[in-house]
C-alpha cells in the first residue's frame, strides 16, 4: 500500500525549538505530610511562576502530574527563562512553606507536533534530562547550549560539563552541563 | 588480558563511559591511560582521553595518571575511583559511587549510595535513593531523595536537601550552612566556641539549639517533619 501525505509527519508538522521538562522533587512525600490541599498550593504556585517567566512565544505543552512540559522558540529565552525560574522558585520557597524543589532539564531540538502535543526522539531526551538535574538545578544538553550564539547571553551564568551522560533508553551518550547563576539574586 | 594504553604524561582529562557495567577507575604514578580487556584507549579531538568498550558494554578497569581529571558514567553498574584525581564527574543510573580522593566531586546515581573520602574543593552529591557520606569537603550540596546524609566534615557552605532521611552535618565556622528535609531529623555540628545566627524551623517539634548566638555565621535549617539539633563540639 502506499504511503500518503497523511501517514507521515509534514513539513509543517516539526518545529525546532527547545523543550524542557521540569519536576518537583519529593511532591509525593510532601502531599503525604501536609495533605492535597497544600499539594494543589504547590502546583499552583508552580504554575503560576511558570507562567511568569515565560517569554513571548513559548508555552505550557502539558502538565505532567507534578511536573510541566514547556517549549521554546528561542534557545537564549529558553536558558535565561529556566534560570529565572529557578531564582522565583527560591524565593517562593524561602519565603513560603512550600518547598519547590524543581528540576529543570532543556535540550534543543526538532520535535513533531501532534494538535497541541509535542513527541519525538528530543522530546524523550529532554525528558531523560531532567532526571540528571537536582533541586533547583538546570541541565542542559550540548545542542542547546551550540544555539546559545550570542557570548552577552552567558555573561553571568556558570556553565559547568557534567560529562558525556549515558541515560536510560537512550543509545550514546549526551552531554551535558549544569548551568547556574554565577551569583545569587539579592 | 589484554590492554590499550594511550601516552598521558602530566594530570590529563579522561573520559570513560559504557553502556552497563562497573567501572573502576585506579589513580596511579604512570604517564599512560591503560584499559584492561577489548576497550578502545584514544585520543579525542579536545585533546581528552577516551575510553569506550569495543563493542556494547562491559565492566572495565582503568589505570591514568595521579590528579586525572576523569567523567565517568554507566548506565547501570557501579564507579569506583580509587587513588588521587583532579575533577571528577560521575554518572550512574544504578549502582553505587565511590571516590577516595579529588579536587572536585560532582556524582550523581538514581539509585545507589555515594562514598566520598577527602573532596579538598566543591562536593556536589546527589541520589535518589540509597545514602551518601562524605568524610570531607571544602563545600558541599547534596540532595538524596531517600536515605540518609552524612557529612563527616565540611569547611566552607553547606545545602543539603533530603526528601526523606535523616542529614547530618559537621560545619567548619565559615558557613553558611542550609539543611531542609521534608521528612527527616537534622544534626548540624559547629567547631566549639563558634556563636551562628541560627534560624531553625521544624514543623513537628522544638528545634534544639545549643549555641550561644551570635554572627558568625549563618545556619538555616528546616523541616516539616523531624527534629533539629543545632550544636557546637
Amino acid at each position: 500500500m502506499p504511503v500518503t501525505s497523511q501517514d507521515t509527519v509534514a513539513v509543517s508538522d516539526v518545529l525546532t525549538g527547545a523543550v524542557a521538562f521540569t519536576d518537583i522533587c519529593g511532591f509525593t512525600e510532601f502531599t503525604a505530610v501536609r495533605g492535597d490541599a497544600d499539594a494543589l498550593q504547590l502546583l499552583a504556585a508552580q504554575e503560576r511562576l511558570v507562567r511568569h517567566c515565560l517569554p513571548p512565544g513559548a508555552r505550557v505543552v502539558k502538565e505532567l502530574g507534578d511536573g510541566l512540559m514547556l517549549w521554546f522558540p528561542d534557545a537564549e529565552a529558553a536558558l535565561l527563562s529556566t534560570l529565572a525560574l529557578q531564582d522565583e522558585f527560591e524565593v517562593e520557597s524561602s519565603t513560603t512553606e512550600l518547598p519547590l524543589w524543581v528540576r529543570i532539564g532543556l535540550h534543543w531540538g526538532t520535535p513533531a507536533r501532534r494538535g497541541e502535543d509535542l513527541i519525538g526522539h528530543d522530546v524523550n531526551i529532554a525528558s531523560r534530562v531532567v532526571d540528571v538535574a537536582g533541586p533547583t538545578e538546570v541541565v542542559v544538553t550540548d545542542q542547546l547550549l551550540s544555539q546559545v550564539s550570542a557570548l552577552d547571553v552567558l555573561v553571568g551564568i556558570d556553565v559547568e560539563e557534567l560529562g558525556p551522560v549515558v541515560m536510560k533508553g537512550l543509545p550514546d551518550p549526551v552531554r551535558l552541563f549544569r548551568v547556574a547563576r554565577a551569583w545569587l539574586p539579592t | 588480558m589484554s590492554s590499550s594504553a594511550v601516552d598521558a604524561p602530566g594530570q590529563p582529562e579522561v573520559r570513560i563511559t559504557t553502556g552497563s557495567g562497573s567501572i573502576n577507575v585506579i589513580a596511579e604514578a604512570r604517564a599512560d591511560v591503560v584499559a584492561e580487556g577489548r576497550v578502545d584507549v584514544q585520543r579525542a579531538a579536545d585533546g581528552a582521553v577516551e575510553v569506550v568498550p569495543q563493542k556494547g558494554s562491559r565492566s572495565m578497569t582503568v589505570r591514568c595518571p595521579e590528579g586525572s581529571s576523569v567523567t565517568v558514567g554507566t548506565r547501570s553498574g557501579s564507579l569506583q575511583l580509587e587513588g588521587r584525581f583532579g575533577a571528577v564527574r560521575a554518572t550512574t543510573l544504578s549502582g553505587s559511587i565511590a571516590v577516595d580522593t579529588a579536587q572536585s566531586v560532582d556524582a550523581r546515581a538514581m539509585s545507589g549510595k555515594i562514598t566520598i573520602g577527602a573532596c579538598s574543593g566543591a562536593c556536589r552529591l546527589k541520589t535518589k535513593s540509597g545514602s551518601i557520606r562524605l568524610k570531607s569537603a571544602g563545600s558541599a550540596e547534596v540532595h538524596i531523595g531517600s536515605g540518609s546524609v552524612n557529612l563527616d566534615h565540611v569547611e566552607g557552605s553547606v545545602v543539603a536537601r533530603a526528601v526523606s532521611g535523616s542529614v547530618t552535618v559537621d560545619a567548619g565556622a565559615a558557613g553558611p550552612v542550609l539543611v531542609e528535609t521534608m521528612s527527616g531529623s537534622i544534626t548540624v555540628t559547629l567547631p566549639p566556641n563558634c556563636r551562628p545566627n541560627v534560624r531553625a524551623k521544624s514543623m513537628s517539634s522544638r528545634p534544639r539549639v545549643e549555641c550561644e548566638s551570635g554572627d558568625d555565621c549563618d545556619v538555616k535549617v528546616r523541616t516539616m517533619s523531624g527534629g533539629i539539633s543545632v550544636r557546637c563540639r
